[in-house]
């Protein structure tokens, strides 16, 4: 069996972070497809990375992905909005369902918070998962919908999913 | 006799120079003399001057690493039989060294590439790449070069000054350097900008090489700025460094200075020598590199400066790990060199 571990990352590993986010396969799915130069990285490193907390998910003892949750509140709601950036520029399936289950048991664990997730249509495998780890679709009519879709800058070609824990 | 040959003007700056010092300090070396093209026209080599000896006259200029090993051939015939050479130039090569051989006791040449061929009994290389093992370089190495060669590889063997006089401590908030002979006002935008934003609320020293060509247009640019302070042609540039709180400099020597001083740096990499990957500048506990054209966002660059400047203490933290220790270094010179 294949040994999963996670790790904190620390500010150490900031020209690293903009390679993964660099990588094709995370640019694919990402609302924006273009390269991040390093000078707008390490603004973004200062100014919104202390606000997010991420942790390595390790494959004998190698990462493969990392997972993402930006920390934030709506009146009197706590929001985390999460995601994952991969490591390697090519993943397989059990790696992936491996790396959400790890990311979704460290939100089981926040308490009182509502976790959203983005999920580029065109992603055919993530589009069919969402329902296996807890998450319901965020429909127009939700009281959440307008300031989650505006603060996370959500494009239309992407379904937005959201769980209390 | 210890020569040193090596690359002195306003092309090739004041880093070989540097380093030859560094090299000079760590032995102990008294006497020595020092072999240039031509005698620099500047008042900063005032007291080195009696150790300084020009290799071409006049209206002689540098042509080939042939002409130029016979006429060092001839200063060594001449004057100072059987030296150790001591060679930090981009110029001179195998061929040099291949010529001037039989007449030295050893060969050291100082490098910053791996790619050229090399006839010497020490190579010297400091370049962070070669903190971590490499063996696929280190073969490369071998096979560039004469059999029972001896390798002085990465921060370990780091040539840069590290007298600091405890007393001399020049407080600033930014210390804007481009090297031994580049451009300050390749800063300009950048440094007038901060002083829009931070108005009297900011100290900026600027650091004027002894062979920068427009010091006057330095002083002309910024004259009316009474928060910025400029030095020029400082001995050493570690009083200014280690008063300040952020270094933004170009990535030569003065990387090495800036780690060993832990000081938060921003690098530009502005020659083709100065072009180590991220993870190499890791090494030496930088983080933050950028590429000359960079330079052109300057209003990016301002940001970024005074974000640096906020969490220099968090930068701080990411640098307390990396650790150039000159004692060690000092031993480890004299451990391999005994002349």
């Amino acid at each position: 069996m294949k040994k999963f571990v996670i790790l904190q990352i620390n500010d150490k590993i900031i020209n690293k972070y903009l390679f993964y986010k660099n990588l094709y396969i995370n640019r694919r799915y990402s609302s924006s497809k273009k390269i991040i130069t390093k000078i707008d990285h390490y603004q973004w490193w200062f100014l919104k990375q202390k606000l997010r907390k991420s942790f390595f998910i390790l494959k004998q003892d190698k990462p493969i992905f990392i997972s993402t949750s930006d920390h934030f509140t709506f009146k009197n709601y706590k929001f985390i909005y999460s995601g994952l950036i991969s490591c390697l520029p090519e993943t397989n399936l059990f790696d992936l369902l491996k790396a959400i289950k790890i990311q979704n048991e460290y939100l089981n664990k926040q308490k009182k918070k509502y976790c959203f997730i983005s999920i580029d249509k065109n992603n055919k495998v993530l589009m069919h998962h969402w329902k296996y780890f807890g998450y319901t679709p965020l429909y127009k009519k939700n009281i959440f919908y307008k300031y989650v879709k505006k603060v996370l800058n959500i494009r239309k070609n992407y379904n937005v999913f959201y769980k209390k824990v | 006799m210890i020569l040193f040959r090596i690359d002195l003007s306003i092309k090739y700056g004041l880093g070989h120079y540097n380093r030859i010092k560094s090299l000079a300090n760590y032995l102990n070396l008294k006497k020595y003399k020092i072999i240039v093209d031509k005698l620099p026209n500047t008042s900063f080599f005032k007291n080195e001057k009696k150790n300084i000896i020009p290799l071409y006259e006049k209206n002689n200029y540098f042509i080939d690493e042939k002409k130029d090993a016979n006429l060092f051939l001839k200063i060594i015939k001449s004057k100072y039989k059987n030296p150790v050479v001591i060679k930090d130039s981009y110029r001179l090569g195998y061929s040099w060294e291949k010529f001037i051989y039989k007449s030295c006791k050893k060969i050291i040449s100082i490098e910053d590439f791996t790619e050229k061929k090399h006839f010497v009994d020490y190579y010297i290389n400091h370049s962070p790449t070669f903190s971590i093992k490499n063996e696929e370089i280190l073969n490369k190495l071998k096979k560039n070069n004469k059999k029972n060669c001896k390798f002085l590889l990465g921060p370990d063997y780091g040539l840069f000054n590290s007298l600091i006089n405890r007393k001399e401590k020049i407080i600033s908030d930014l210390v804007f350097y481009n090297g031994g002979s580049g451009n300050l006002l390749t800063y300009e935008k950048i440094i007038k900008n901060i002083i829009k934003i931070r108005k009297s609320n900011i100290k900026i020293i600027i650091i004027v090489g002894p062979f920068a060509k427009n010091y006057e247009d330095v002083c002309f640019t910024f004259k009316k700025y009474k928060n910025i302070k400029i030095l020029y042609k400082p001995k050493n540039i570690l009083s200014a460094l280690k008063g300040t709180k952020v270094f933004i400099s170009s990535a030569g020597v003065s990387t090495l200075e800036s780690s060993f001083l832990k000081i938060p740096t921003l690098l530009f990499k502005m020659n083709n020598n100065q072009n180590l990957s991220d993870f190499d500048y890791e090494k030496l506990g930088h983080y933050f590199s950028l590429e000359k054209k960079d330079l052109n966002f300057s209003d990016k660059v301002v940001t970024l400066i005074i974000l640096m400047l906020k969490n220099r203490i968090q930068i701080k933290r990411m640098m307390s790990k990396t650790s150039l220790n000159t004692k060690s270094i000092k031993k480890n010179y004299q451990k391999l060199m005994k002349f």
